[in-house]
């Protein structure tokens, strides 16, 4: 087993701030320069881990510099564990990077950070090639949660993201819950489900929007809506009587088996 | 009638033979081009009645053992005969005629009914033909079909055969004989490949006989503007046959290109006559017309090339005229002097124009038909005015983005042919159809190599390029690889800012990375480099490309071009990565080399004056200082501790044998000191026993700051 395997077993064990204070930056460092690519992968894990801004800035060198097509996803990996905002720019680099694996991981990673430019990227990530890096996207302006996204969510909602209708549910407002509504009968309800299922979750959501998502699903009639409404009513605290608890019992008492 | 045309062969059969002497229709000895002997035959060949007119479609009925007549002028039925059909019939002086259950049958054409049939000898049908004159029938039949022939069987029979049935002469030779024509009491064979001659339909002697010394004569036919022959081109048959040769001949053979599957302008009539299949589908159609003296002229001056459901139309001159796609596949055509009449597979029947291709009259026989044939010699029916045409562009567009993946070698035909248009718009064409990845590949890549050849549309190739791929947006990306070539060709400088977006482009496909890279090579400059550079750095050490790795090493040549000092720096660095591919490290060393000769010419030492120089005086002898330890360096240092090492294993093995093998690793700075020292397999005791030797370890020095060590002890043999 290499030495960086070694020491990055070695500090896991022990807890994170001992961790970030145990961590050689020098050391790891060096490894990226190693002609055995285990160790380049360790050192990228240990600054990963480290919490320290000059890892970032080690990152960002070796970034700039090209890393190893084995090792992309690990320094990306880091760059996301860091989340500082030294990160920004090697992670814009990579957004491009051929590699999809790399560009969805970058996704997930922009989402940590705040930054003016990490909206339009993710956003524009949504228009990727690769599944992946769309759902990653997706998930990704969820995360950021910012409501001027909402368009473009619900532009790759009707292009068939999945992820796109969880997002639109988990930042969206009322309106755009009767946006969502709107598309019942558009796209599969397996694929809409979600995004009321994240707007139903949300606590800060009005009661009220819950209710009429809930009489609309009833309208449907189906199958899938009563098993969706039993199984959220059954997630719900026990000691919660809002009035959208109320209003999806008796959806499900209305709606045959 | 029949009694004129028993006379008169016999008269004309007499001055033949009194010239060349009576001779056995296709003996090697009989003599070929004589220009008296062709005279003579023209001459029977003009007289007497001309093959009479009618508007009749004989068709099969798929799935039914039934062929149909059909009046293209009535609009109505004729007659159903329960018949199967297993060759394309032949419609021919009030008959029709096809292979049917071991029979060459030959029905009324009006009414249906069995006039008589002839035994096909278990051979294949090669064509049939009646003569006006006589009412005489001849069958060519060929090879054998279901049962063997005996073993000096010929390889062709010639059969004449009177409007009762009864056969009056048979020939069987050992040549390969083609589908006959009948005309002025005479039968016309095509023979051996190159060879036309004419039989006597009294008694099947020969009578005249042309060789072609250039070409190759696979077909025959007589109509009312005489007879016709040849393969590739249409031979007219005239004195001026007797030549031998195209040149001296009336010909034609437009240049139309390599159109699809493998048919020819003239039938070849050696092979069986085609049944419901790709060469019944595929097939030219023409017919002669009144004209000039010399020379071929053709009925709607017009040649017809059926491919399944399409329809190309060539001027004489090989110039596409138009192109129609029929809803069903077309089953058989007839040109009149105005257009072409049409028959579909479902039915359907349809008239269109010579010039423009647009149908003026349809027509339906409301019932599926297969193999068919028309004789629409009297056929003139109302026409319509056509619509407005949408033309020749827009036709084959049509073909391209067609749907029918069957269709896909006509469809290169006609992108072929769309790429011959002189129009800047057509450069957009093509891309758009190269573009397009719901087509078929083939399609798209013949779109993709005519964009190579195009000279005009610069800013289609432009707007191309300004288009990315967006998933959202459901713009696909353009041919990227194929644009770069093409406009590296019409070396349109304006491109390269265009070009080197695409390269920065992750949704570019790796596929079109070296023709991209090659194309800013060529038209770039300076300004290009960055892009270059920047392409390099992130894929120098990742193989993500694949193959089309070569694209790295023109994106280096580029760079070693146009690149500065600090170019070169980043250039050195990566060639010295380990990681860098291998097919990489030359190129990069070459291309920082050459800028740096070029940024510093007066360092640069001419290296035949500097090997001069070597030669003459013996350099100092100082080590040089290496960059990095190499592995026998290491070895050499640590291969003391060679003893030291197993002894510390075996001491601190505890109950287990000592490993086979200690892996050491650790940090070495370029002053000496070192840090991180592990060992693999863990064991701290066994590590702490010989450490300290290690730590006091004095290494050779080296010019990075830092390097990782890796060796491994051989600890138990």
């Amino acid at each position: 087993m290499q030495r960086g395997w070694i020491l990055l077993f070695t500090l896991l064990a022990v807890p994170a701030p001992a961790v970030a204070q145990g961590v050689d930056l020098d050391m790891a460092a060096a490894f990226l320069q190693s002609r055995d690519i285990a160790e380049v992968r360790g050192g990228i894990e240990l600054l990963g881990i480290s919490q320290d801004r000059r890892a970032a800035r080690f990152l960002a060198e070796y970034v700039r510099q090209g890393p190893p097509g084995p090792v992309v996803e690990s320094v990306v990996e880091s760059l996301a564990a860091l989340g500082q905002p030294e990160t920004l720019a090697p992670l814009m680099i990579l957004a491009d990077h051929r590699r999809p694996g790399v560009r969805a991981r970058v996704a997930e990673a922009l989402a940590g950070l705040q930054s003016p430019e990490v909206r339009p990227r993710l956003e524009r990530m949504l228009s990727d090639s690769d599944p992946a890096v769309r759902s990653a996207a997706a998930r990704g302006l969820a995360r950021a949660g910012n409501r001027d996204s909402m368009d473009v969510l619900f532009r790759a909602f009707e292009k068939g993201v999945a992820e796109a209708s969880i997002a639109i549910g988990e930042i969206g407002g009322p309106d755009d819950a009767d946006r969502l509504l709107g598309k019942l009968g558009a796209r599969p309800l397996p694929e809409i489900l979600p995004g009321f299922q994240a707007f139903l979750n949300r606590n800060a959501f009005a009661d009220g929007a819950k209710v009429r998502i809930i009489q609309r699903l009833q309208e449907l009639a189906t199958v899938e809506v009563r098993q969706f409404l039993e199984e959220w009513v059954n997630g719900l605290p026990r000691n919660y009587r809002g009035a959208s608890r109320a209003a999806a019992e008796q959806a499900i008492s209305r709606i045959a088996e | 009638m029949r009694q004129i045309c028993l006379a008169l062969p016999l008269l004309a059969a007499c001055g033949g033979g009194m010239m060349s002497g009576r001779m056995e229709p296709f003996a090697s000895s009989y003599p070929d081009n004589i220009g008296g002997d062709l005279d003579r035959a023209l001459a029977r060949l003009s007289s007497g009645p001309r093959p009479t007119k009618s508007a009749v479609l004989v068709a099969g009925v798929p799935g039914r053992d039934e062929v149909v007549g059909w009046d293209l002028s009535a609009g109505r039925k004729l007659w159903s005969a329960h018949r199967k059909v297993e060759a394309r019939p032949i419609v021919s002086q009030g008959l029709a005629i096809f292979p049917s259950g071991g029979s060459i049958v030959a029905l009324d054409v009006r009414t249906g009914r069995l006039r008589f049939e002839v035994d096909s000898e278990g051979r294949e049908f090669r064509g049939a033909a009646v003569c006006p004159s006589t009412k005489q029938m001849y069958v060519t039949l060929g090879g054998a079909t279901t049962t063997q022939l005996d073993e000096d069987a010929g390889r062709s029979v010639l059969v004449a055969v009177s409007d009762t049935g009864s056969v009056r002469w048979r020939e069987e030779v050992d040549r390969t004989v083609g589908a006959p024509a009948a005309l002025g009491g005479l039968v016309l064979v095509p023979w051996d490949q190159q060879y036309l001659s004419a039989l006597e339909g009294e008694n099947g002697n020969e009578i005249a006989r042309v060789r072609s010394t250039d070409d190759v004569i696979r077909f025959v036919t007589a109509t009312n503007e005489g007879v016709y022959y040849g393969a590739k081109g249409i031979y007219r048959l005239t004195p001026r046959s007797a030549g031998g040769t195209q040149g001296g001949a009336d010909r034609i053979a437009p240049d139309l290109g390599e159109v699809p599957g493998d048919a020819t302008i003239g039938a070849d009539t050696f092979a069986p006559r085609p049944a419901r299949g790709a060469r019944d589908r595929i097939r030219f159609h023409w017919r002669a017309a009144e004209g000039a003296a010399t020379g071929v002229s053709l009925q709607g001056d017009a040649i017809y090339f059926q491919y399944f459901r399409y329809l190309f139309a060539f001027a004489p001159d090989g110039s596409l005229r138009w192109v129609h796609r029929h809803a069903h596949d077309l089953v058989t055509a007839y040109p009149l002097p105005d257009g072409i009449v049409v028959a579909g597979e479902d039915g359907s029947l349809g008239l269109l124009t010579a010039d423009t291709g647009q149908v003026v009259w349809t027509g339906s026989m409301g019932t599926a038909i297969e193999v068919a044939e028309i004789d629409a010699s009297g056929f003139a029916p109302p026409r319509s005015a056509p619509g407005e045409d949408s033309g020749l562009r827009a036709r084959l567009l049509e073909l391209a983005y067609d749907t029918d993946n069957r269709m896909v070698p006509a469809r290169q035909f006609a992108i072929r042919r769309l790429a011959k248009i002189e129009d800047a718009a057509i450069t957009g064409d093509l891309i758009e159809i190269a573009s397009r990845r719901s087509l078929a590949p083939g399609v798209r890549q013949t779109a993709g190599q005519m964009l190579l050849d195009r000279t005009t549309g610069q800013a289609e190739l432009l707007a191309a390029l300004g288009r990315h791929y967006s998933f959202l947006d459901g713009i696909e990306a353009p041919p990227v690889g194929i644009i770069a070539r093409a406009a590296a060709r019409m070396e349109a400088r304006d491109a390269l800012p265009a070009l080197l977006a695409h390269l920065e482009d992750h949704e570019t496909e790796a596929v079109a990375l070296p023709d991209l890279v090659a194309a800013i090579k060529t038209l770039g400059d300076a300004t290009a480099a960055p892009g270059l550079l920047e392409f390099l750095t992130r894929y120098h050490a990742d193989d993500t490309i694949g193959d089309e790795g070569r694209s790295l090493v023109v994106a280096a040549e580029a760079v070693g071009a146009w690149g500065d000092e600090a170019h070169a720096q980043e250039v050195a660095r990566m060639a010295e990565d380990p990681y860098t591919i291998p097919p990489l490290v030359t190129p990069l060393r070459a291309a920082s080399a050459e800028i740096l000769a070029r940024v510093h010419p007066s360092d640069t030492v001419d290296t035949t004056q500097e090997q001069a120089a070597e030669q003459a005086v013996e350099p100092p002898a100082e080590p040089a200082i290496p960059r990095l330890l190499d592995n026998p360096a290491v070895a050499q240092v640590l291969g003391a501790h060679d003893g030291a090492v197993r002894r510390c294993a075996n001491e601190h093995r505890g109950r287990s044998a000592p490993p086979a093998r200690l892996r050491l690793s650790f940090l070495l700075m370029n002053d000496g000191r070192m840090s991180n020292i592990t060992m693999t397999p863990p064991n701290d005791a066994m590590l702490n026993c010989f450490k300290p030797l290690i730590e006091n370890t004095q290494f050779p020095t080296f010019t990075e700051a830092r390097q990782t060590i890796n060796f491994t002890f051989q600890v138990r043999p």
